[in-house]
């Protein structure tokens, strides 16, 4: 399915920090949103996920999802992976972490689905009763992905997945992220790691002060200095 | 009587205890706030079935408990609604339920005491006498209780309970109805407290004074291991309803009376209320 979204801006209470904000990802299709600690990424990604507050228009194949809250949107094909990875709940196991993001498929397709992200990421399979809060970071985030994939979305949103992890961890997760896009989904990931998101990406936008200044391809991406001089503006 | 006689019918108490303190310590797991018209909701029941009789009064009395927490959920939702988030305010809207309730009650039916027979026989057991009313006590708090660890641990709804009870925003995002949960957990309270003032009016009675007492009780006992798990608040139940009765076996009435305040103080004492650590959290 095609996420559109369209002339769309986000608000805390009076502050609004992203505006006129627009793009369109094709199933299949990796984009990253890239920009500076405070650019706006993380709000953009939980207002597209119902979380904040705001205006315009998103669509998913022509269906319109703004005016749905955030607990309706996951039931329309929306998953987001937060910052932090929490979507998870710590105290109960990893199957359990599993089983509460299965329950939105159809009985009959749960135990598929499970083994098919058993397959993604084989961690989880010798995880499955401890606790999540117990996981590594990297496992956390696989288990993160994991949930959020298992209701079978048709958007993925992933918010800044390298956040606190060590580099070790880094090529790891961009290969289980680069694994979905046999599911063709629409991928939005937030992002300031520039050569972690060059990996991966088709486009990119970047974001500076809650505005798109900028928009291109990924190749574009891998040139690292241009990267850091003009999408960032530090050393990426 | 002996020791072991009081430690027996402090058991058989305790059920009552276990009842009032399990929805508390539930909630408190779920939404973060108490709800005080806990015992209310044990008055109501009991007030309404012995006005009704039998069977009939018994699921009217029952009806009547949940028909309060109702409100009460009702009050938590507009309070949500409004953007209120304070869970400081939902603890104190419910004294005031349990205040209304209380004043309906003596409204309607005056300052009478509700009480009913049970059983007119006693059963020895090694020699001590119990009362089949308390064996009936403790048999219904332990399905209770059997049937909530069974509910909560072992069903989706159960995961989905304890998955909103630790990660709000992450429930949303899994699609999980969080206030619909929230509702149910009050008014899965309004039941069981309704349950307790079922018991009670068939072992020692109640008027419309004695919410606030039960209320304390219940929540002493839901707080004494630990008010974040409803399991333990079986075992807070038990122990004060043995405390209670050792301290009348051996001590004053005046003694026993103040057995919950003492439980109180020593979970405020030793800061182990709202203890809320997870092992393991690394999150």
């Amino acid at each position: 399915m095609t996420l559109e979204v369209t002339d769309f801006s986000a608000r805390y209470g009076r502050i609004e920090v992203c505006r006129g904000i627009g793009f369109t990802v094709a199933p299949g299709e990796f984009l990253v949103v890239l920009g500076a600690n405070g650019a706006g990424k993380s709000t953009l990604l939980g207002a597209l996920a119902g979380l904040v507050t705001s205006t315009g228009e998103i669509t998913l194949d022509g269906t319109r999802l703004d005016a749905a809250p955030a607990r309706r949107r996951a039931g329309m094909g929306v998953a987001l992976v937060p910052e932090g990875r929490r979507n998870l709940f710590a105290p109960l196991t990893v199957d359990e972490n599993l089983q509460l993001g299965l329950r939105l498929l159809p009985a009959g397709e749960r135990e598929a689905m499970r083994a098919e992200l058993l397959g993604l990421f084989p961690i989880l399979a010798e995880r499955g009763r401890q606790a999540a809060g117990m996981l590594s970071g990297g496992e956390q985030q696989m288990l993160a992905l994991a949930v959020a994939l298992a209701r079978r979305p048709a958007v993925l949103l992933l918010d800044e997945p390298t956040q606190g992890l060590a580099p070790i961890v880094l090529d790891e997760l961009a290969a289980a992220i680069r694994r979905l896009r046999p599911l063709g989904l629409a991928l939005v990931l937030a992002e300031q790691n520039v050569r972690f998101a060059a990996g991966l990406a088709d486009r990119y936008v970047a974001l500076r002060g809650g505005e798109i200044v900028q928009a291109g391809g990924a190749d574009e991406l891998r040139d690292h200095r241009f990267a850091a001089a003009s999408l960032l503006g530090a050393a990426a | 009587m002996t020791f072991s006689e009081f430690i027996l019918r402090g058991v058989l108490a305790g059920s009552i205890y276990v009842l009032l303190a399990v929805p508390m310590s539930l909630l408190f797991s779920t939404v973060r706030t108490i709800d005080f018209a806990v015992g209310a909701y044990a008055l109501v029941a009991a007030a309404v079935a012995a006005s009704v009789g039998g069977v009939l009064g018994i699921a009217a009395g029952l009806g009547a408990a949940v028909a309060g927490s109702a409100a009460m959920a009702l009050i938590f939702l507009l309070l949500k609604r409004f953007g209120c988030h304070n869970h400081i305010i939902y603890a104190l809207a419910s004294f005031g339920v349990a205040t209304a309730l209380a004043s309906a009650v003596l409204w309607q039916y005056g300052t009478q005491s509700f009480v009913r027979d049970s059983f007119s026989q006693f059963w020895s057991l090694a020699g001590i006498r119990i009362s089949p009313q308390g064996v009936l006590n403790l048999v219904t708090a332990l399905v209770a209780v059997t049937i909530l660890y069974v509910v909560i641990q072992r069903s989706q709804l159960g995961r989905m309970m304890r998955a909103a009870a630790v990660n709000v925003m992450g429930s949303e995002l899994a699609g999980i109805p969080v206030e619909l949960i929230q509702v149910g957990t009050y008014l899965v309270g309004g039941l069981l407290g309704g349950i307790a003032g079922l018991l009670i009016l068939f072992t020692a009675g109640l008027d419309y004074s004695a919410p606030l007492s039960l209320t304390l009780s219940g929540f002493a006992a839901a707080i004494v291991f630990g008010i974040d798990n409803p399991f333990r608040a079986l075992f807070g139940g038990l122990a004060m309803g043995v405390a209670e009765a050792l301290a009348a076996g051996y001590t004053s009435g005046m003694v026993t009376s103040m057995v919950p305040f003492l439980f109180l103080l020593i979970v405020l004492g030793t800061s182990r209320f709202g203890d809320a650590t997870v092992a393991g959290d690394r999150t």
